[in-house]
């Protein structure tokens, strides 16, 4: 029952989010012209070409965004044992960013099919490290050296593009990932994302029963018949998916995996056939909200979005060592 | 025999380091050119050049390297965590943010020599709030303090991002490379801010090299062999952060070297009678002063911050650490 009303209530006001990432921004405009640039375009009105051209992939990338990174940390969390995984904390969306760099250093004007398989590659180098680590009897025991190891891989690959922007004069271009930010999302880089992050969701609810299973202990999931290291695999690729292709197009967004899976367990339980499906749909609310928020605390400046989440994940993450729950 | 030669060993290394880093840059400069600008006999620009810029910056990246390496030192001697340093305990990030914030509301001089009072206040909050965070009845678990230290340095640096958009095209530049390590510092102004605090912390820490060497053999030994733990924790730590904190801000935000010099120490020779901690500040120096040789070098207008290299070489360096401590123990 509570977990019928949180679903509800979610889907709710995600629709209510959807619309007002339409609305609000710089320039706001009123529902009517909202509505009419969606069922009744016009090329030749401003405010269409503006909600049509700039809003639109906006809130459709801040939707599967969120989503991502949150049903990527909570497969994360699923598979290592470790409360506190998330894409950002264990240098993977560095990793990507890396990739971006690379990209960027070489192509002049890269296509986003590229840019997407380049921060893929480099999502996957980040992810192997860890993955490698993870395997270690002491590491799955230990939450805390793994997200140590991912600190120390995320400023290795930060340093590694902040030199390639130096040496390549890339400031202006790569700065964005940096700092996360949903501003120059472009139609052609959404109709090439979001079937990968929709592919990297449904694997992700689809392999979630038997992450379950993992969750509670490899000894589990073998005594049901299930190989642990298959499991981990097929969530590894989804995890690969679903951030690799949310930082290329929004850039490092830490924290966002971490929280929204502690939030969502104490709403429906442990059990990852739940967790992941609740965790996609609220990460999206989240971020949309998020998203707004950041054209709304400063206008017409931008709060960068990327740093919002952080400066709301931190306290989170504070409070829970102080408790000593982690 | 073998000790003396690694002395010996890095010595040498130091004073051609410096001979690199006072010839290298734009306008290189060959040994007899040099030589004769020592002397004093050079033409003007290439006095200029040495003794007003080079000089300053050299001095400054031995100096910051010391501080930062010594601090690495004591913050795992004291939390007995061979992983321990400022820069991911928030140190760094703590003084970049007071920095910033002092930089964009009070003054624009970058040669303020308040500014390293200014980045103790930041270091120290962080490092308050770390330890905070991480205390549980009255005890930390040296774990738990890295993890709460990877927290606070990554709310710290969000919140600076936040303030970089607020202030002026010029802060805003030298907030980036400040954050990405660059030894900005190149006057003699910053040498005098660095100069006296490891000149007054260093003989205080050497003069108290035992109990740090009793600590690090563990609490309950230090308490029994009759030191007043509480006493020496708290002097320690305090030094640590000053040490860090002036370094970083004069010479930037870097990591890692407070991390990789000790082990390297550590490993060459024994904790005994000072012998760790002083090839610890001279290993560091080395650290800093070659990645600013290495930065200049690679692009020749110096704008590749010695923090990135550091980081570069660096990480590696602890991951292999991660990985290798983990083995042994499992």
């Amino acid at each position: 029952m509570k977990k019928k009303i949180f679903f509800l209530l979610v889907g709710v006001l995600l629709l209510v989010a959807m619309a007002s990432s339409l609305k609000y921004g710089a320039v706001e405009s009123s529902w009517q012209e909202v509505s009419q640039s969606l069922l009744n375009f016009d090329t030749s009105n401003q405010t269409h070409q503006l909600i049509y051209q700039l809003r639109v992939p906006r809130m459709i990338a801040s939707l599967f965004v969120g989503a991502a990174f949150a049903a990527s940390g909570a497969l994360m969390q699923g598979i290592t044992h470790n409360p506190i995984a998330d894409s950002g904390l264990l240098g993977i969306n560095a990793g990507a960013g890396l990739g971006l760099a690379l990209v960027f250093a070489f192509v002049t004007t890269p296509n986003p099919a590229m840019t997407i398989l380049a921060s893929f590659i480099g999502a996957a180098v980040a992810l192997a490290i860890i993955y490698a680590a993870s395997s270690r009897i002491a590491f799955t025991r230990s939450p805390i050296h793994m997200v140590l190891l991912g600190a120390a891989i995320g400023s290795f690959f930060t340093a590694l593009s902040q030199s390639i922007s130096l040496l390549f004069n890339l400031n202006q271009d790569i700065t964005f990932w940096f700092v996360g930010g949903t501003g120059n999302v472009t139609w052609g880089q959404i109709k090439i994302a979001v079937p990968v992050m929709l592919l990297g969701i449904i694997g992700a609810w689809l392999i979630s029963k038997q992450v379950t299973l993992l969750s509670m202990g490899d000894e589990t999931a073998i005594s049901l018949g299930r190989n642990p290291q298959r499991i981990r695999e097929k969530s590894m690729l989804c995890v690969l998916l679903l951030a690799g292709t949310a930082v290329s197009l929004v850039g490092t967004i830490s924290f966002l995996g971490l929280i929204i899976p502690h939030i969502v367990r104490f709403f429906v339980g442990h059990d990852y056939r739940f967790v992941v499906p609740a965790a996609t749909l609220f990460g999206a609310l989240f971020f949309v909200v998020a998203d707004v928020s950041s054209r709304l605390i400063a206008p017409p400046l931008e709060t960068p979005v990327g740093v919002i989440v952080t400066l709301i994940g931190v306290p989170l993450l504070l409070v829970q060592i102080r408790r000593g729950s982690v | 025999m073998k000790k003396s030669g690694i002395w010996l060993l890095l010595c040498v290394l130091l004073i051609s380091g410096i001979g690199l880093s006072l010839s290298t840059g734009t306008i290189s400069l060959s040994v007899e050119e040099l030589v004769a600008v020592i002397r004093g006999q050079g033409p003007p620009a290439n006095q200029l050049v040495v003794l007003d810029f080079r000089l300053p910056r050299m001095l400054i990246a031995i100096f910051a390297g010391a501080g930062l390496a010594v601090s690495g030192y004591l913050f795992q001697t004291i939390t007995h965590n061979d992983l321990a340093d400022p820069g991911i305990l928030g140190i760094n990030a703590g003084a970049g943010l007071t920095v910033l914030f002092y930089l964009g509301f009070f003054t624009s001089q970058t040669s303020s020599s308040l500014l390293p009072f200014v980045a103790c206040i930041g270091s120290f909050l962080a490092a308050f709030l770390v330890y905070f965070c991480s205390k549980q009845k009255e005890r930390f678990d040296p774990n738990r303090l890295l993890l709460s230290g990877v927290a606070v340095n990554a709310g710290i640096s969000a919140l600076t991002l936040i303030g970089t958009i607020r202030i002026s095209q010029d802060s805003y530049l030298f907030v980036t490379s400040w954050l990405a390590g660059t030894i900005w510092g190149t006057t003699w102004n910053h040498v005098y801010v660095i100069l006296p605090w490891l000149f007054i912390l260093l003989p205080f820490i050497l003069f108290q090299g035992k109990s740090l060497e009793v600590i690090g053999l563990g609490d309950e030994e230090a308490v029994g062999l009759g030191v007043p733990l509480k006493k020496k924790q708290l002097f320690f730590l305090t030094s640590a952060v000053i040490l860090a904190a002036v370094s970083v801000s004069v010479a930037g935000s870097i990591s890692f070297i407070g991390l990789i010099a000790p082990h390297l120490a550590k490993n060459i020779v024994e904790r005994k009678n000072n012998h760790a901690l002083l090839m610890t500040g001279v290993i560091g120096s080395l650290l800093l002063l070659y990645s600013d040789i290495l930065g200049r070098i690679i692009l020749a207008n110096g704008e590749m911050a010695a923090g990135i290299i550091v980081s570069i070489v660096g990480a590696p360096y602890f991951i292999f650490r991660l990985l290798k401590n983990n083995q042994s123990k499992s």
